[in-house]
């Protein structure tokens, strides 16, 4: 039984979503995601065109803290090392987004990527607001090669990019599910040593005045949420909520979208409140969430209220009440 | 239908390792080991406690008096909203409470070509704060833990 599997029948357990028509459903999804991936790679060459004003200063760092990965720049001239990585970064991504297709094309937008974020965060501190779109990239490696050349893809092919698509899907996810995983065990460490947790009605104006302070920055409504702390206790709660569910939205497909949706609010939210700008994560809900190629139709308000998680058991009991009364 | 099978197992393990070896990388010092993370982002709720900060007491020959912190002083540094600064900071006030000087030095060294270009004088603070009291009164108490002198190569 592999991974993917054992999750389903974990996660899906009395929730099934029928699909009447599994072979015409699979080529109309697998086009959806080839245009997926096709706007992946023009988004990643986006972000590397964007970037360009800032390859100067990153290669004129007085000093750096080198990762692993671009270690080897200790032993030439880092200006020079930083210009080839900025050279083959941009290449390798003008190559990706215009032959998605060849499998050595997206090996090598991986690796670009992979050196240039290295080189980017060799500052004394990683960022994180690429690291899903590298692991996606690393991932993308593996679809098919050469598909949507003059032999259309057969069953199987199809499926095998399909699978690598869903891969990307449920990897994104599962780093929300983890951040939400480390608020619940960071509440419960803090607990245990008598301080206040992520699910005190104060937690959401501490982490505001503690960015703000530190940053000594402004928010739009950082300064209110702080003065008003019993406004941000159900933005927390519900934060908190949205993350460590995201992966189960995968298996439940009324909740996928919303889920979605809710992730990107969260990251606005976080904009205006905490001044934290997450929007490659915001573009890649957009993309590989609102318009999952696994969603076949529309759901009811009632689908989504039955299989919320937690509450989807008392929602499926209150509306089957309703309904004999 | 071989490679199929292969392609989905390699797959799942690729979620394993991710889900896995970010935990494990809670272990090492820096809690990550790029590209790999746990994605414990906010995990701590911000109590009142202790954290480490930069103050700067003189700036290409300008005495600043009162010391400002590196973030407060906007019109002399380039970076002072920098986040990256807030976490040097605190690798820096932990290498010299455990007496790592390597570590010690390599921050110093990002920090004074980085952030502090040019000759200055400045101390490492622990603080110790509540952050909604900190935000209300300005609430603060601050010892120095360290002053540095930099001759700043590059003004």
């Amino acid at each position: 039984v592999t991974a993917g599997v054992f999750l389903k029948k974990m996660t899906q357990g009395r929730f099934r979503f029928h699909e009447p028509r599994p072979f015409h459903r699979q080529a109309q999804a697998f086009c959806s995601a080839e245009t997926l991936v096709r706007a992946f790679y023009a988004c990643l060459l986006f972000f590397a065109a964007n970037g360009m004003g800032s390859w100067e200063g990153i290669a004129n760092r007085g000093a750096f803290d080198l990762l692993w990965p671009v270690a080897w720049l200790g032993w030439t001239n880092p200006q020079m090392g930083a210009s080839l990585i900025f050279a083959f970064y941009l290449v390798s991504m003008l190559a990706a987004a215009f032959a998605p297709r060849l499998r050595w094309a997206r090996f090598a937008a991986f690796f670009g990527l992979f050196q240039y974020q290295a080189l980017h965060y060799s500052n004394g501190k990683i960022g994180h607001s690429m690291h899903a779109w590298l692991l996606i990239s690393f991932l993308l490696i593996f679809l098919p090669n050469a598909w949507g050349g003059s032999q259309p893809l057969n069953r199987r092919e199809r499926q095998s990019f399909l699978q690598v698509f869903w891969t990307c899907q449920a990897f994104f996810l599962l780093t929300y599910s983890m951040a939400g995983l480390g608020k619940v065990a960071g509440a419960i460490y803090q607990a245990s040593i008598g301080e206040i947790t992520c699910f005190h009605p104060q937690a959401f104006a501490l982490h505001a005045a503690e960015r703000l302070l530190e940053t000594h920055s402004s928010s739009a409504f950082g300064g209110w949420f702080i003065e008003h702390p019993l406004a941000g206790w159900p933005l927390m709660i519900g934060g908190v909520y949205l993350q460590f569910f995201s992966l189960l939205a995968l298996f439940r497909p009324p909740l996928l979208r919303l889920w979605a949706l809710g992730l990107a609010l969260f990251h606005l939210l976080s904009f205006f409140v905490l001044t934290i700008n997450f929007p490659s994560s915001v573009l890649l809900l957009a993309l590989f969430l609102f318009a999952s190629p696994f969603l076949s139709r529309n759901y009811s308000s009632r689908e989504i209220l039955e299989t919320l998680p937690l509450f989807g058991p008392v929602f499926r009991r209150l509306l089957s009440r309703c309904a004999a009364s | 239908m071989r490679s199929y099978r292969k392609l989905k197992r390699f797959l799942a393990g690729f979620l394993l390792f991710v889900f896995v070896g970010g935990l494990l990388t809670l272990l090492v010092p820096r809690q990550e080991i790029y590209p790999i993370y746990s994605w414990f982002l906010f995990a701590l709720t911000p109590n009142a406690k202790t954290r480490y900060a930069l103050q700067i007491l003189e700036y290409q020959n300008q005495l600043l008096d009162p010391p400002l912190f590196y973030e407060e002083a906007g019109d002399l540094v380039p970076k002072p909203r920098s986040i990256t600064l807030v976490k040097i900071a605190q690798f820096w006030g932990r290498a010299v409470e455990q007496g790592d000087e390597t570590a010690e030095n390599k921050n110093r060294a990002l920090f004074e070509s980085n952030f502090l270009p040019g000759a200055s004088r400045y101390a490492l603070m622990r603080v110790h704060y509540d952050p909604i009291a900190r935000w209300k009164t300005g609430a603060v108490h601050m010892e120095t833990v360290r002053l540095y002198r930099a001759e700043g190569a590059r003004p």
